[in-house]
């Protein structure tokens, strides 16, 4: 080998090192923990426990519902205060950490909202998202007693929940672009996506917000009778990831870490209770277990509030750490930034006690 | 012996004569002030939209406002009943008008048209307008439910203000007088929401108060009209409702406000009138109003709430002389009203009682007095004197009274078995009274 070729070498050598060193420099993400905070009652202190122990710096807190009424239009259907959460975390002396109210819409709200009523919608769930808005905000929050929590929160980001359509694309991108322009600058708008929008944004749409999250479950109807996961299946799921294309909006994560029980009444769908665990029902003693976690009525009964009548099946969803952990994998794909929130849906006692610390951590830490 | 015989008997017929609700609860604690003594009993006026003014216990109904049996949903479903010539069956239009959610109602209508004789009434091609009315009732039905969904305490509602404009379209096109009354309330009631309140009356005073008609929906026009006037005008207007008799009466009473009744009273117009305003005075009362009934009953001798209001009394009558006698509570239990809240009872508890014992006699003096008169109800004013009279211990007029409470025709049941419980009360006073003193 000639004193040129050794050079030539030496070059190519350090071309190929510089790129992976660059590389490897680039693969070292920067991940915020979060988990989703979807029921409207306080915060448990085992649930407080449970977010210092896995270091979640953020809690997206499910601030309220908004449905369409025939008469009144859009209307919140229940709603709740961040104060309160807020309040909750801090009797139990919690590390202090970010929370995102976050609003669901229903699909069709924007279905049967006319366009004029957009920028309306908009600003009064930026009043709600938002501490002392404006005078009317500041009138709401008073008689509601909201100042009185160590004042009010201003929250980094607000995030929109729906599941909306080619379409509903217009209306909801319309109420996107309004609530973004109602926002300060500093306040970032994030929407959830879920898999058929990620997988056809060409159809559906690209929201235009500042990032999206991905949520990686409901693959299926759960309305549905059969025998799927509705929560998630991998082999559904895959489908979802084969696209080549990255998605044109950065995208944090959310994965699936609940469970709940779905009613059938004649092989229709009758009521999904989320109270519910596949324990209850291997315990309840009117259930007959018909195999593949479902479990057949054996008499009339008023199980929790719940009037079940004999044939009626009850299906267990749940998501075990097999599931989880093809979920995370899975999620690995939509990765579009360096910089982005992992969470998992939901925060409850019930739900987090089905997985060891190692599995949660594990989600949050693989995906460096 | 004797004394621990009769508190037996006593207690068996206390057990005995109180509501069935009583007798199936279990476990509760009464406290003193929640609960009355009485033997006669309050329904034998059969007034039950008026339960919670029972003067009975506060336990059982006065807390409760939705204790009285509300009888325009009953006209409402006849009236419904009626103008769909019976095609629909009661229990449907039951279910449909109130047990029907507006949401369900919107989105299950093809289901509903199969499962319901009125929803499918309404689905015939020749049914447009009254399908066009209920379907905006179930509108208004969904904003009164929630009048200010986002809480902004602002008025006008755009939403309330579309509701009006179709409500105002379909009045215009129609010619039925059922849609026309109905339409006209509902604007009514949504102008109230709105906060326009003038308007809403000028609609009752050109739309509703000129109609002729047996409908509640008159009643409960006015009823809205009465909620947006506070202080003497909104109470007159409330006597009003309450003395047409077909819409939410106990609410009336419990708007009512005694301390206006002096300024109300002179905004009445006639004699008439002027009793309704006394008359619900009185049942907002829980002290002695005699003075008042004999002033109603000089005015208007006839007047329909006397029955009412004399039994009332004697109910008060019978807390005040027995219930700190035979029960464990130290007072009278009205005493733990807050009507009474500053007033100790014990320091003055003899003489109270001698005072009550007076008034008891004048109160039954003054039923005494009326059985002689020409006032028609004779049967319930023997049976009051007759408890009257076994409480003041005058057992022979007693059983007199009850023999002639006896003897009128066509008794209801409920009146029936007062006079069959007076009796065996009485005979138990009298019977014990005769008895041979074995320590004697």
């Amino acid at each position: 080998m000639s004193c040129m070729d050794s050079f030539r070498s030496l070059c190519l050598f350090l071309l190929i090192a510089s790129f992976f060193f660059s590389c490897s420099k680039k693969s070292s993400k920067n991940i915020t923990r979060g988990y989703y905070f979807w029921r409207m009652n306080d915060v448990t202190e085992g649930e407080e426990k449970f977010l210092k122990q896995h270091g979640i710096q953020k809690l997206y807190v499910h601030l309220m519902d908004v449905d369409w009424s025939d008469s009144q239009g859009a209307i919140p259907i229940i709603d709740n205060e961040l104060q309160l959460t807020n309040s909750a975390l801090e009797s139990y002396k919690g590390s202090p950490r970010e929370l995102v109210p976050v609003v669901f819409i229903t699909n069709k709200t924007f279905e049967r909202i006319d366009s004029f009523e957009i920028p309306l919608l908009a600003t009064r769930l930026v009043r709600r998202c938002l501490p002392a808005y404006d005078a009317l905000d500041k009138d709401y929050e008073e008689r509601h007693d909201l100042t009185s929590y160590k004042g009010a929160i201003t929250p980094k980001e607000i995030q929109f929940d729906c599941d909306w359509t080619a379409t509903t694309k217009r209306k909801y991108f319309n109420f996107l672009r309004e609530v973004k322009r109602l926002l300060p600058y500093e306040v970032q708008l994030t929407v959830t996506v879920r898999l058929h929008q990620f997988k056809h944004p060409d159809k559906t749409g690209v929201p235009p917000v500042d990032r999206g999250i991905l949520m990686v479950y409901n693959i299926s109807d759960p309305k549905q009778y059969g025998n799927h996961n509705s929560i998630f299946e991998s082999n559904k799921a895959k489908a979802y990831f084969n696209s080549v294309k990255t998605y044109p909006l950065p995208l944090d994560l959310v994965l699936p870490a609940w469970s709940w029980c779905i009613v059938y009444r004649n092989k229709q769908f009758y009521q999904i209770e989320n109270e519910l665990t596949e324990q209850d029902l291997i315990h309840a003693t009117f259930l007959k277990p018909t195999g593949d976690h479902r479990y057949s009525v054996t008499r009339d009964t008023v199980y929790r509030d719940l009037f079940l009548r004999p044939g009626d099946e009850i299906k267990a969803e749940a998501i075990d750490e097999k599931d989880l952990a093809e979920a995370v994998t899975m999620a690995k794909k939509a990765i579009n930034t360096d910089s982005f929130t992992i969470s998992l849906f939901e925060l409850s006692e019930k739900e987090f006690q089905r997985y060891s610390y190692e599995t949660i951590d594990k989600v949050y830490s693989s995906l460096h | 012996m004797k004394p621990l015989i009769k508190y037996i008997l006593l207690c068996i017929s206390i057990i005995l004569l109180p509501p069935r609700k009583v007798a199936d609860a279990c476990g509760f604690y009464i406290y003193p002030g929640e609960y009355r003594f009485w033997l006669l009993q309050p329904d034998i006026v059969n007034e039950p939209d008026l339960t919670p003014f029972y003067f009975a216990s506060s336990y059982l109904y006065k807390a409760d406002l939705y204790a009285g049996t509300q009888p325009h949903v009953e006209q409402n479903i006849n009236e419904w009943y009626e103008i769909t010539g019976h095609k629909a069956s009661r229990k449907d239009i039951d279910s449909l008008l109130n047990g029907t959610p507006p949401q369900v109602f919107f989105e299950e209508q093809k289901k509903l048209g199969k499962q319901n004789s009125l929803m499918n009434f309404l689905l015939q091609p020749d049914q447009t307008e009254l399908y066009e009315y209920m379907q905006l009732s179930k509108k208004i039905e969904q904003i009164t439910a929630y009048p200010d969904p986002w809480d902004e305490q602002n008025h006008p509602k755009s939403s309330v203000t579309s509701v009006m404009g179709e409500l105002k379209k379909l009045r215009s096109a129609t010619n039925d007088p059922f849609i026309k009354l109905r339409t006209a309330f509902q604007l009514v009631r949504l102008l109230n929401f709105n906060a326009r309140s003038k308007e809403a009356e000028n609609i009752y005073d050109t739309w509703i108060a000129p109609v002729k008609t047996k409908s509640w929906v008159k009643a409960a026009a006015l009823y809205q009209i009465a909620l947006s006037y506070p202080g003497p005008q909104g109470d007159y207007l409330l006597s009003k409702v309450f003395d047409m008799g077909e819409y939410n009466r106990t609410m009336c009473l419990v708007r009512f406000e005694n301390e206006n009744a002096d300024e109300t009273i002179k905004l009445a117009k006639n004699t008439h009138e002027k009793n309704v305003v006394r008359a619900m005075k009185i049942f907002n009362c829980p002290g002695r109003s005699l003075d008042m009934i004999k002033e109603i009953y000089a005015a208007e001798s006839q007047y329909k709430e006397l029955p009412f209001l004399l039994l009332r009394e004697i109910n008060k009558v019978e807390d005040w002389l027995l219930t700190n006698k035979i029960t464990e509570f130290p007072t009278p239990a009205v005493y733990g009203d807050d009507y009474w809240s500053n007033y100790d009872y014990l320091d003055n508890a003899a003489l109270n009682y001698r005072n009550d014992k007076v008034y008891s006699k004048e109160l039954s003096g003054f039923l005494h007095a009326m059985i002689t008169s020409s006032y028609k109800q004779k049967a319930l004013l023997h049976l009051y004197a007759a408890h009257l009279d076994m409480l003041n211990k005058e057992y022979e007029s007693s059983s007199a009274h009850l023999t002639e409470a006896d003897r009128q025709k066509n008794l209801p049941q409920n009146v029936k078995t007062q006079i069959a419980i007076n009796r065996y009360l009485l005979d138990l006073e009298n019977g014990f009274d005769k008895m041979p003193n074995p320590n004697s």
